[in-house]
């Protein structure tokens, strides 16, 4: 049985089956790296450029943020 | 129409009017909006990304090769200000920042002094900030010599279609800061707004929710463009002094009598 992470991501609790950040977007935006464009994420408040999003490990109770534009005046 | 450019961080556009996207009601009318404006730059909000949302802001105006301008709305603290410009940065592409750091939610109005925290922070860490300010020359030239890229000075509280309720503060500040681009963002409400703003000598306006929420967008988007074009025109053209009694433009010799 694989382990289940328990983490918020945009101020949703979730679970997920890996731990792996890159992962973790793709699965929770349900795409694919060609669309990682015009995004960028937190984890715990603290910015992960695209490239390092491969390497960082998610822990239980870590706070992901996602964001990208949207209309603003 | 003219080949006076505008010139914002060392980067040259035809329009001066810039868009702001914030009211749209849907994304479908964006591109009709941008081409009716001709607008080269428009700004974006940035937000918690919606897993169910399809169509992207960002995909519609990088297609389009529209500048991006994003915006720090909603922060109401230096520190908030410059965590998400840094998101905004890594996302968008672009050192480019639209700061705005409100004081409460009724006004919407600039806190002025977590303004200067935030752009000192933000001009420190690379970034060409535009700083949105209510029209406060001193706060307005304390913005500038920290190094903004432009200053922003607001025309009345956002959405508010006001107009220009201070347009003398709106001088002083373009008359005496004369170095970095004056754009008047916020409150226009209609195309004569517009084009009093740029008579003035502003060297942009942007405008977002007097098109948006327009009953017809598209049709005040040409509206305002039109307006943004003639205020410009008459800023360079030279106007008349304004005189409290008449001047005669008939000529006065050789009236006939006919008493």
């Amino acid at each position: 049985m694989e382990t289940s992470i328990s983490l918020e991501i945009n101020g949703k609790q979730i679970a997920v089956n890996s731990s792996n950040l890159k992962d973790i977007v793709m699965g929770y935006l349900k795409i694919s790296e060609e669309n990682f464009r015009g995004l960028a994420v937190a984890v715990n408040n603290e910015i992960i450029p695209k490239s390092e999003w491969n390497k960082v490990s998610i822990k239980d109770s870590d706070r992901i943020e996602i964001i990208t534009a949207t209309q603003g005046g | 129409m003219n080949d006076e450019k505008l010139i914002i961080d060392g980067q040259e556009f035809n329009s001066r009017l810039i868009l702001g996207t914030g009211g749209l009601p849907s994304l479908d009318i964006l591109s009709e909006i941008i081409e009716t404006t001709s607008a080269e730059i428009a700004t974006v909000a940035v937000r918690r990304v919606d897993p169910n949302q399809k169509v992207s802001i960002f995909k519609i105006l990088n297609e389009r090769s529209i500048k991006i301008l994003p915006n720090t709305a909603g922060c109401y603290t230096a520190s908030e200000a410059v965590k998400l410009s840094e998101m905004a940065r890594e996302s968008l592409e672009t050192d480019w920042i639209k700061l705005e750091v409100i004081a409460d939610e009724k006004s919407l109005l600039p806190d002025s002094t977590e303004m200067l925290r935030a752009c000192e922070i933000l001009i420190d860490k690379g970034f060409k900030v535009l700083a949105y300010t209510n029209a406060d020359l001193v706060i307005a030239r304390k913005l500038a010599a920290l190094g903004a890229s432009a200053i922003m000075p607001l025309a009345a509280p956002i959405g508010s279609g006001m107009g220009l309720e201070n347009i003398n503060g709106l001088i002083r500040i373009i008359q005496e800061i004369d170095y970095i681009p004056i754009i008047i963002d916020a409150g226009i409400g209609t195309a004569s707004d517009a084009a009093i703003a740029m008579e003035i000598g502003a060297d942009a306006v942007l405008v977002a929710s007097a098109i948006t929420r327009a009953v017809d967008s598209v049709k005040m988007a040409k509206a305002i463009r039109l307006g943004v074009e003639a205020g410009f025109l008459a800023s360079r053209a030279g106007r008349i002094p304004r005189q409290l009694y008449a001047v005669s433009s008939s000529t006065k010799d050789n009236i006939p009598n006919l008493t």
